[in-house]
């Protein structure tokens, strides 16, 4: 009674100390013995293939005898996994609002160009030789 | 908006020989005698000593070489130091430092309101012409024009400036004042520029020269003044600031 009494943590203090030695412990490793064989799984169910005939196939070709049931347990376990991570990933456009610069270079990158130069109003060829008009010598 | 409180009257080099100094004289002495004073810079860099600006009004005027990478950066110096009002003479050739330094400066230099008028001098030769055509296509409305019909003869026929389509494209594109600077009699001009003596001081009598003292040469002196000053009050606007 009295050692049980020294393992469970007393305090609030206490409870967020073991809390974060509990945090800090190694992620444990996968115990499936399908492990190994995750891509050539993923790969058979991409091609079509039914829980059953993936069975059928890792028996007859790798001696390892699996359900169906474990089959699709894996995989949906692993997908569920996939999706968490994906969403977990910070969103690109919460990166670039929290950098003020690179607020600020997108702006400046469409903000318009201002044309300084003017159209020509008088443009003279001087290679070409003056054009008298129909009523030439008028003073 | 910006408030023009300047003003450079500049001559279109180009073509030699057509006038421009000429002109570019009688402009200061019609300042002068509305007692407006100007600064007079002779940027004629074949330093030709007669029949330049520097020529007519030595020591009042600043030579400047504009041959160089700050090009007429002058004006914007004499400017700020000087008076409000700047003639230069530009000597022929100066049509592509002129439009690089427009290209490159005009924008700054207006917008402290300094403004520009470019006078141009037509003769009958269509090369005088043409010149002035292919500086007003460099500077295009950057400046207010000015053309003086510089009647070289007794019977100066412009047809190649007033009747030749580009001359009207350029007429109608930038609207210029058109002024007329009359035949002048040889015995009056050419002792006038061989001693660099101004009209104004044949028409006064204050020629120190004798083959300018003669009494019908100094009343064409004044007749000829008379006439350029009023075609120069027409134009008033575009030599004020």
């Amino acid at each position: 009674m009295g050692y049980a009494m020294t393992l469970l943590p007393s305090t609030n203090s206490d409870c967020q100390l073991a809390l974060a030695e509990l945090g800090d412990l190694p992620p444990k490793p996968p115990r499936s013995k399908l492990e190994p064989h995750r891509e050539l799984i993923r790969e058979l169910r991409r091609k079509g293939r039914t829980y059953r005939e993936v069975a059928h196939l890792f028996e007859e070709r790798l001696g390892l005898y699996v359900a169906p049931s474990t089959l699709h347990s894996f995989v949906k376990v692993r997908a569920k996994h996939r999706k968490r991570t994906q969403f977990e990933l910070p969103p690109i456009q919460l990166a670039s609002a929290e950098s003020p610069v690179l607020d600020r270079v997108s702006a400046f990158k469409a903000k318009p160009v201002v044309r300084t130069a003017k159209p020509a109003r008088f443009v003279f060829r001087e290679n070409e030789p003056l054009t008298l008009t129909g009523n030439g010598g008028e003073q | 908006m910006t408030a023009y409180s300047k003003r450079v009257v500049f001559t279109m080099g180009g073509k030699g020989g057509v006038g421009k100094t000429g002109v570019m004289v009688a402009l200061a002495e019609w300042f002068a005698t509305n007692e407006i004073p100007v600064t007079l810079l002779d940027l004629d860099t074949e330093n030709k000593a007669r029949g330049s600006l520097k020529h007519f009004f030595n020591g009042t005027v600043t030579k400047v070489n504009i041959h160089t990478p700050a090009g007429l950066d002058a004006f914007v110096d004499h400017l700020d130091s000087g008076t409000p009002i700047i003639l230069a003479d530009m000597g022929a050739g100066a049509g592509q430092v002129a439009a690089d330094w427009f290209e490159s400066m005009y924008e700054d230099v207006a917008a402290i309101g300094v403004r520009f008028t470019a006078v141009g001098v037509v003769t009958p030769d269509p090369a005088s012409v043409e010149s002035v055509l292919a500086w007003a296509s460099r500077l295009q409305d950057r400046v207010e024009y000015v053309v003086i019909e510089n009647a070289t003869s007794a019977l100066a026929d412009f047809t190649y400036w007033r009747s030749t389509d580009q001359a009207s494209r350029f007429r109608e594109a930038f609207s210029p004042e058109i002024l007329h600077m009359e035949f002048r009699l040889a015995e009056l001009e050419n002792p006038v520029r061989q001693h660099g003596i101004q009209l104004g001081q044949v028409a006064d009598r204050k020629a120190d020269i004798d083959e300018l003292k003669r009494a019908s040469l100094v009343m064409r002196a004044q007749s000829y003044r008379r006439r350029l000053f009023s075609e120069f009050d027409r134009a008033r606007k575009v030599f004020l600031p």
